[in-house]
């Protein structure tokens, strides 16, 4: 065997070694055996270890010093053993600093889509809260429908002061929700006017005063100014639409809730004439439906978080 | 009641069952704890650690053979064991080496004459020294193999290596205790000797 590097010897000894445990394929029993049939020195090599493992297999069987059986009261169950620390309970404490920011974050996110969906639904029961009190403000859910307002109601509306429903429906007196049916030939087409959201079952909104309007008008939220901005797109393309004489895509079809304000009444000016539609369209019905399904995730994966973080910290101070 | 039906018993918690299986396969696991200790007591307490560990783990058992669950703890026992005394050598690990027959009298044949016995008893001696001078994972691949008479497969299984690896370590394993018999054989009678030429 001289000759051969270590690394070369040990390979020689696997090939033996498998060769007495019959491990070898066809063709490396068949290349070793040639080996052999020339190599003198390779098959004192491989005697000499198959004597060897004939003496360790010939060494003979210990007798038992005594029985092992175990005594009556030996517990069925392993306390937790050291390895298992290893395999779950250490990464868990390395992990500790890492699900803690990840908890952070994962619930400050929460807070804010939480804040944000409180804010806009808030903003719509603001909106809508006239409605209950006063009879003759038409209620507009901002968080959940578009409003739209012709240009014509902004520019009647004085300076420093924000034109609503109830603006038109005081105004308007017991015309205030006309047979919208009637409109729609004289006009370009848009959606069938219902009962404006929130009257279906209460007072006739068109008894109220115009001075009770007014009140109402002045004291809408300053949020409702934002309503108004984030609706501008849909309201400059009912203007577009208007002018030009073709139906608005976006407006709303009859199956879907709109409060719309009467039009004008004849002889009246034309910036006394103001129009309001209030629609959920499906694209906001769909923001809606996901912010919903974020904060239920989110709020899940916060409380899955603080409780993984806790085992972390737990197990960090073992 | 068959093995399986023990087992089941005893997964319930019932002792008596498995110490049914303590009886049937305790000479095997001691064995084997004998082997690859070196040393009568120390094997007897990893034997009793084995089997309690087996135990106590019953519930983990999810069916196969029984035995390689049994060789498999108390190999595990025997390496957690040989590193402990790695680490703390107050106890004289040395002495493991040395088979002494009179602790252990199961290693002495009534059949055979003194001389015959005596040459049996130290080529015995000379083997388990062997043994005990390689590293813990091949002595255990060693004992595994040639004194349980083990698959390559159920090796790796028992050890938590591949295939490869027990290949490897069966290899070195045995052609260092050929060099290490060489050695000392030399003044055994010559049957004991590794002096082969081929046969093959």
């Amino acid at each position: 065997m001289k000759g051969l590097t270590k690394q070369e010897q040990d390979d020689r000894n696997e090939l033996l070694s498998a060769y007495l445990d019959h491990q070898l394929s066809a063709e490396e029993r068949a290349r070793l055996e040639r080996e052999l049939a020339q190599d003198s020195a390779l098959r004192r090599e491989l005697e000499a270890l198959r004597e060897t493992v004939n003496l360790v297999q010939d060494l003979p069987q210990a007798e038992l010093p005594r029985n092992f059986i175990l005594p009556e009261r030996t517990p069925q169950r392993h306390p937790p053993e050291p390895e298992a620390h290893l395999t779950s309970d250490r990464p868990r404490a390395w992990l500790a600093p890492l699900l803690t920011a990840a908890t952070t974050i994962v619930s400050l996110l929460f807070v804010v889509v939480l804040a944000g969906d409180l804010l806009l639904a808030g903003l719509g029961q603001t909106a809508a809260l006239p409605e209950r009190t006063e009879p003759n403000v038409l209620g507009v859910e901002v968080a959940d429908t578009e409003v739209v307002e012709e240009p014509a109601v902004q520019v009647a509306t004085p300076p420093g002061r924000i034109a609503t429903p109830g603006d038109e429906i005081g105004e308007r007196g017991e015309e205030s929700v006309p047979d919208a049916d009637e409109e729609l030939p004289q006009r370009p087409p848009r959606p069938t006017p219902t009962r404006p959201v929130g009257m279906e079952g209460g007072a006739e909104p068109t008894e109220a005063p115009d001075d009770k309007a007014e009140a109402a008008t002045t004291a809408e939220p300053p949020a409702e100014q934002e309503s108004q901005a984030a609706n501008g797109e849909l309201t400059m393309e009912a203007e577009r639409a208007r002018d030009t004489g073709e139906p608005d895509e976006r407006r709303p079809t009859p199956t879907q809730a709109v409060a719309i304000a009467p039009p004008a009444e004849e002889g009246r000016s034309a910036p006394e004439e103001e129009e309001t539609y209030v629609v959920e369209s499906p694209r906001q019905a769909t923001r809606r439906f996901l912010l919903r399904v974020a904060e239920i995730g989110l709020g899940g994966a916060t409380l899955i978080l603080v409780f993984v973080t806790l085992r972390a910290w737990r197990a960090r101070r073992r | 009641m068959d093995e399986s039906e023990l087992i089941a018993a005893a997964q319930r918690g019932q002792t008596d069952a498995f110490n049914e299986l303590v009886l049937h396969y305790q000479s095997q696991v001691y064995n084997l704890a004998y082997r690859i200790m070196g040393d009568p007591a120390a094997a007897a307490d990893a034997t009793q650690e084995a089997f309690i560990s087996a135990y106590q783990s019953l519930d983990r058992f999810r069916g196969g053979s029984f035995k390689s669950y049994l060789m498999r703890i108390v190999a595990n026992q025997c390496y957690d064991e040989l590193r402990r005394y790695k680490r703390q050598p107050t106890t004289s690990f040395e002495a493991f080496g040395d088979v002494d027959e009179e602790a252990n009298p199961a290693l002495i044949n009534g059949d055979e004459g003194p001389e015959s016995h005596l040459q049996r008893q130290q080529m015995s001696h000379v083997i388990q020294r062997g043994i005990n001078t390689l590293p813990a994972d091949q002595r255990i691949t060693l004992v595994l193999a040639d004194v349980q008479g083990m698959a390559y497969k159920e090796i790796a299984d028992a050890t938590d290596v591949a295939l490869g690896t027990v290949k490897s370590r069966l290899a070195r394993a045995r052609a260092k205790l050929r060099d290490y018999l060489r050695q000392e054989t030399e003044l055994l009678p010559a049957k004991y000797r590794l002096e082969g030429e081929s046969t093959v």
